[in-house]
C-alpha cells in the first residue's frame, strides 16, 4: 500500500469502518488499519517520524475537541500501538469508532485548503455571525413577547364591554384599522360571541376643508359620530350599509363608532374617502392618531 | 499545538489538489444553494400574501384550533377526536399552524397559515437539496433545489395547501434520513436514530401514508442483512446485521410513532389500533363522488382510469425533468440490474431502489387498490421532491459523462441547458402568478389546451384575482354608484371570498338567490351558468381560461354575441350551449342614507348619491343571512 497517498487514507480509514461496522468482525481487526491511517496522515502532514509525540499532537491538534479530549485521543493511540505490538488487549469498538471519527476530522482538516483569513472577510464572517444569531434571538424574544398583540398598538382605541348596551367590565385595545370580520367567534376571550358591544374612538386630522365619505357597514347595530354629532345612526339587529357624505373642516375631527352584536355573524367596517372622485377605503393610519385622556372624556381629541 | 508539523515533503501533489480544488468547488457550490435557499424564502415571504384561498385551508384552520384547545383545556375539549374527517389526519401541520397563528396574531388567519406554508414549502425545497447531495453531490443537490423550486405545481401548492403539502416537505426529509440511514450501514449512530424518528414521525403526522418510509426503511434493512450473510454465506452474518439495524431502526420507529401520536388525539386514544384504521378509511376514501374532465371526457372520480397519475404527471411537471426523471428511472433500473448485486454497490442499489420505489410505489398501489382520484396529481404531490431528485441525479450523471467525452465542452453544455431551463420557467412562474399551480406543459399545450380537458383551478386558488379585479371594474365603471352600492356575490366561490376579498359593501349570497355578479371558475362546469350575461372580468393565463365574473344586473345578451362568447368558454370538451339563462333581476340594493342635522362643526349633511338602477334611496338594505 501506497501509505502516504490521499486515497491510501482514505481507504484505511473506509477498512476500519468496515470492520468496526461489520457485526460478524472482531475489532481487533480494525487496529492495524488504524495504525496506517495514522502514518498517512503524519505523512501527508510532512512528520518524518509519525510515532514522535510532537507530530501526533500537532495531528490531534487539526481535530476541533477539547483539550482533554486531546490527551484521551493519544492516550487512545498509545493504547491502539500497544495492542498492534501484544502489549494490551485491544479497546473496545466504541473507543475504537470514535478513534476513527477524530482521524477522519484530522484527515477532512488536511485536506481541506486553510481558508483565506483576510482581516476583511473575517470581520465580514463575524457581522453575519452576529446579524444570524441576534436576528434569531430577537425573533424569538419578539414571538414571545408578541409586542404587536400589546394594547399599544394602532390609533384606533377600541373599549369592549361584555353586553349589548356598552355597559360592563370596559377591556381597551388599540388597533390600526375599524375593519371586523368576527363571524360567530368573540373578538376577545373575554367576550362573548353574541351579545357584547364595543365603542372604537378616534382622531382624525385633515390639512384642509374637504368633503368627506364615511361608509358604514355593519351586523349588527351601529352609529357614527363625527366630534360628537351622529352621522349614521342604525342601532338594531342585521347587516346594514350606510354612506353619508359631508364637508369637514381642517384640523382635529373625533370619529367615535359605537357597536353592538346581538346573535349570528358578527362585523364593522368604517371606510372613508378624502376625494370626491374616489370610492371610500380603509382609513389609512396617516390620518389618525390615537385619542388622549379618560375614557369618559367627552372630546378624547381636545388636547392634540 | 494548533499547526501540522513543518512540512518536509508533498508525496502526492496533483491528489491533494485535486481533492482540495473538488473540496473547494463543493463548498462553494454549497453556499450558493444556501444563499438561494434564503433568496427563496425571501421570496416566499414577500409573496405569500398574493395566494388565495382554497378549499381546504378553513377546515384545517380549526382543525389546528380544536388541537390546541385540546391540550390548552388538559384533554378537556375534545372536539378534535370527532372533527369532520379530519380526526383521521393527523394534526402535524395543523398544530403547528395553530401555534404558529396565535403567535401572528393579529395577522388573520388565512394570511398567517400561509405565511406558515411557504416557509414549510421552501422547508420541503431544502429537504430535496439535501436529499440530491447526500446522493449525488453538491452538484447534484444544487440542481435538485433549482428544479424543484422551478416546478410550478409544487411551488403553487406550497401557499395555499394545508395537506398534501406539508406531507410532501415530510415524506422528502424521511427519504432523506432512510438514503442516510442506508449510508450509515451496518451502523446507525444514535444521532441518526433521532433525526429518522423526527421526520418519519412528522410526515406521519400529517398523513398516515407516511407509513410507507417505515416500509421502506424496515426492507432496505433486510436486504442489506440478506445481501450480507449472502456474500459471506453465513446465516450468522444475516442475523447479526439484521438484529444490530432492526434493534436501531426499532427505537427510530418508536421515536417516530411517538412524535406522529403527539399530534393525533384521536389516534392516541388507542395508538397501536387506530393509525391502522386510518390507514385503511384513507384506502377506501368514498366522499367527494362528482364528475370531472379527464383527457377531454367527464368522468366519475369514483371510476378513474388506470393512466389517470400517469396523464397528470405527464402534464405537470417541466418537460426537462420529465425527461431526465424517465431517462433516470431506466437508466437507474438498468444499473442496478447489471451492477447493484456486486457487494461494493449494494448501498447504491439499496438507495437508487429506494429512490425509484418512493416514486412508483404509491401511485401504483392507488391503481392496485382502484382508489377515488381527483384533482388532478394533488394527492400525490409527495411524489414530485423525490422525482425531481432522480432528474438532478440523471442530469449530474449527464454531466459527468460529457465532461468525459468533452472536456472543455461538456460542463458549458449543461451549464447552457440548466440556464435554459431557469430562464423558461422564471418566465412562467412570473406570467402565472400568484396561479403557479395551474401550469401545464408543452406536451399537451400548456394551459390553453388544459382548458375543458383536464382539472386546472381545482382548488378555487383564482377567485381572489377574479373579485379584486371585480371591484377594481367596479371602482372605475362606477365611482359614484361603487360608494352607495351593496352588491351581491354569488358563484360557485365560499362566503370566506367574498369576505377577504372585497370591500363591505359586497355580500355573498347563496347559488339560488339573487345577485349582481357570477363567479365562475373552470371547476363543475361553473363558468358556464349564466353564459347569457356578459363577462365584466376574464381571468387567464397563456390563454387558457381560470375565472370569469358576470355582471347579472344587464340583460341576457341574444344570438351571435352570446354564442360565441359560450363556444370559446366551452372550450376543447366540445359541448354544445347549454345556457341557463337565468332571468337575474338587477339587484343591487342602494345603501340607504339619513337625514344628518346641520352641525356647527363643519359639518353640513348631503344625501347620499344615486343608487342602482334608479332606485329610490331612504330604503335601508338587509343583507346577508345571518
Amino acid at each position: 500500500m501506497s501509505e502516504t497517498t490521499t486515497q491510501g487514507v482514505d481507504a484505511e480509514l473506509e477498512a476500519a469502518t468496515a470492520i468496526l461496522g461489520e457485526p460478524t468482525c472482531a475489532p481487533a481487526l480494525a487496529i492495524v488499519h488504524l495504525g496506517r491511517a495514522w502514518r498517512g496522515l503524519a505523512a501527508l502532514a510532512g512528520a518524518v517520524d509519525p510515532d514522535e509525540p510532537a507530530a501526533q499532537s500537532a495531528l490531534v491538534g487539526l481535530t476541533r475537541a477539547s483539550a482533554r479530549r486531546r490527551e484521551a485521543l493519544l492516550a487512545e493511540h498509545a493504547a491502539i500501538l500497544a495492542s498492534a505490538r501484544g502489549d494490551a488487549p485491544p479497546p473496545g469498538r466504541r473507543i475504537l469508532l470514535r478513534h476513527v471519527a477524530a482521524l477522519r476530522q484530522i484527515y477532512r482538516a488536511l485536506r481541506t485548503p486553510p481558508p483565506i483569513r483576510t482581516r476583511a472577510i473575517t470581520g465580514l464572517r463575524w457581522a453575519a455571525r452576529i446579524t444570524l444569531w441576534g436576528g434569531l434571538v430577537f425573533a424569538l424574544f419578539a414571538a414571545i413577547a408578541r409586542p404587536w398583540q400589546s394594547p399599544g398598538f394602532g390609533p384606533w382605541r377600541v373599549v369592549y364591554y361584555p353586553t349589548a348596551k356598552l355597559t360592563g367590565d370596559p377591556i381597551v385595545r388599540y388597533v390600526p384599522h375599524l375593519s371586523f370580520f368576527w363571524g360567530d367567534e368573540a373578538p376577545l376571550d373575554e367576550v362573548p360571541a353574541d351579545d357584547f358591544s364595543a365603542r372604537f374612538d378616534t382622531c382624525l386630522l385633515l390639512e384642509e376643508d374637504l368633503i368627506v365619505t364615511f361608509q358604514l357597514t355593519h351586523n349588527d347595530g351601529a352609529r357614527l359620530y363625527v366630534d360628537g354629532r351622529k352621522i349614521i345612526d342604525n342601532w338594531k339587529t342585521g347587516r346594514w350599509g350606510y354612506t353619508r357624505r359631508i364637508p369637514v373642516e381642517g384640523g382635529w375631527h373625533h370619529l367615535r363608532v359605537d357597536y353592538f352584536e346581538a346573535a349570528g355573524d358578527a362585523e364593522v367596517h368604517l371606510l372613508a374617502s378624502f376625494d370626491e372622485s374616489e370610492p371610500p377605503e380603509t382609513i389609512a393610519t396617516s390620518y389618525l392618531r390615537r385619542p388622549v385622556g379618560e375614557l369618559s372624556a367627552r372630546n378624547p381629541c381636545a388636547g392634540l | 499545538m494548533a499547526s501540522p508539523p513543518e512540512t518536509k515533503r508533498d508525496p502526492e501533489p496533483d491528489a491533494r489538489s485535486d481533492a482540495r480544488r473538488a473540496t473547494t468547488i463543493d463548498a462553494r457550490i454549497d453556499a450558493l444553494s444556501k444563499a438561494l435557499l434564503v433568496a427563496l424564502a425571501i421570496i416566499a415571504v414577500l409573496t405569500f400574501d398574493d395566494f388565495g384561498l382554497t378549499w381546504d385551508e378553513g377546515y384545517h384552520i380549526r382543525y389546528g384550533d380544536h388541537l390546541l384547545d385540546y391540550y390548552t383545556s388538559g384533554f378537556e375539549d375534545r372536539t378534535a377526536l370527532t372533527y369532520r374527517l379530519d380526526y383521521l389526519y393527523g394534526g402535524g401541520f395543523d398544530l403547528l399552524g395553530a401555534i404558529f397563528r396565535a403567535v401572528a396574531r393579529p395577522m388573520d388567519n388565512y394570511t398567517a397559515l400561509h405565511l406558515f406554508g411557504s416557509l414549510i414549502g421552501v422547508l420541503g425545497i431544502a429537504g430535496a437539496w439535501r436529499l440530491g447531495r447526500a446522493i449525488g453531490g453538491a452538484r447534484v443537490g444544487l440542481y435538485a433545489l433549482v428544479m424543484l423550486a422551478l416546478t410550478h405545481v409544487y411551488y403553487g401548492h406550497m401557499f395555499n395547501n394545508p395537506k398534501d403539502l406539508p406531507f410532501a416537505v415530510g415524506y422528502v426529509w424521511g427519504l432523506y434520513f432512510v438514503c442516510e440511514a442506508i449510508r450509515a450501514f451496518p451502523r446507525l449512530g444514535w444521532r441518526l436514530v433521532a433525526w429518522l424518528a423526527l421526520a418519519l414521525g412528522m410526515a406521519m403526522s400529517v398523513r398516515i401514508a407516511g407509513l410507507l418510509l417505515i416500509c421502506y426503511l424496515v426492507g432496505v434493512i433486510g436486504l442489506w442483512a440478506l445481501r450480507q450473510g449472502i456474500a459471506r454465506r453465513s446465516f450468522e452474518a444475516l442475523y447479526r446485521h439484521a438484529s444490530g439495524l432492526y434493534l436501531r431502526a426499532g427505537a427510530a420507529i418508536v421515536g417516530a410513532w411517538a412524535v406522529m401520536l403527539i399530534f393525533w388525539p384521536w389516534a392516541q386514544q388507542k395508538p397501536l389500533t387506530r393509525p391502522f384504521v386510518a390507514l385503511t378509511r384513507m384506502s377506501k376514501f368514498l366522499t367527494h363522488r362528482r364528475k370531472m374532465p379527464f383527457d377531454g371526457e367527464w368522468i366519475d372520480t369514483l371510476d378513474t382510469p388506470p393512466d389517470y397519475l400517469l396523464h397528470y404527471f405527464g402534464y405537470k411537471m417541466p418537460e426537462l425533468i420529465l425527461a431526465l426523471f424517465v431517462a433516470g428511472m431506466l437508466g437507474g433500473l438498468v444499473w442496478i440490474l447489471a451492477r447493484g448485486w456486486r457487494l461494493e454497490n449494494t448501498k447504491r442499489a439499496l438507495i437508487y431502489g429506494t429512490l425509484g420505489l418512493a416514486v412508483l410505489l404509491p401511485p401504483a398501489y392507488a391503481v392496485y387498490k382502484e382508489s377515488v382520484l381527483y384533482d388532478g396529481l394533488r394527492h400525490f404531490l409527495f411524489l414530485i421532491p423525490p422525482m425531481v431528485v432522480i432528474a438532478a441525479l440523471t442530469l449530474g450523471a449527464s454531466e459527468r459523462w460529457l465532461r468525459r467525452r468533452l472536456p472543455r465542452a461538456g460542463g458549458a453544455i449543461v451549464g447552457v441547458v440548466l440556464a435554459l431551463f431557469v430562464a423558461d420557467h422564471l418566465r412562467i412562474a412570473v406570467v402565472y402568478h400568484p396561479h403557479h399551480y395551474v401550469w401545464f406543459n408543452r406536451i399537451l399545450g400548456g394551459l390553453a389546451e388544459a382548458d375543458g380537458v383536464y382539472s386546472t383551478d381545482y382548488y378555487g386558488e383564482t377567485f381572489r384575482e377574479a373579485l379584486e379585479e371585480l371591484e377594481r371594474e367596479l371602482r372605475r365603471r362606477e365611482p359614484e354608484r361603487f360608494a352607495d352600492t351593496t352588491y351581491r356575490v354569488s358563484g360557485c366561490l365560499g362566503r370566506r371570498h367574498v369576505i377577504d376579498y372585497l370591500s363591505p359593501n359586497f355580500i355573498h349570497v347563496g347559488r339560488n338567490s339573487r345577485a349582481d355578479f357570477w363567479v365562475g371558475y373552470a371547476r363543475d362546469k361553473c363558468s358556464r351558468r349564466h353564459a347569457n350575461r356578459p363577462a365584466i372580468v376574464r381571468i387567464e393565463r397563456e390563454g387558457g381560461f381560470l375565472n370569469v365574473v358576470r355582471d347579472l344586473r344587464r340583460p341576457p345578451r341574444r344570438g351571435r354575441e352570446a354564442l360565441e362568447e359560450f363556444a370559446e368558454l366551452a372550450g376543447a370538451t366540445g359541448e354544445g350551449p347549454e345556457a341557463e339563462a337565468e332571468a337575474a333581476t338587477s339587484t343591487s340594493a342602494g345603501l340607504a342614507a339619513i337625514e344628518g342635522e346641520t352641525t356647527s362643526a363643519g359639518l353640513v349633511p348631503i344625501e347620499s348619491g344615486p343608487t342602482l338602477e334608479g332606485e329610490s334611496t331612504g330604503a335601508s338594505a338587509p343583507a346577508e343571512e345571518e
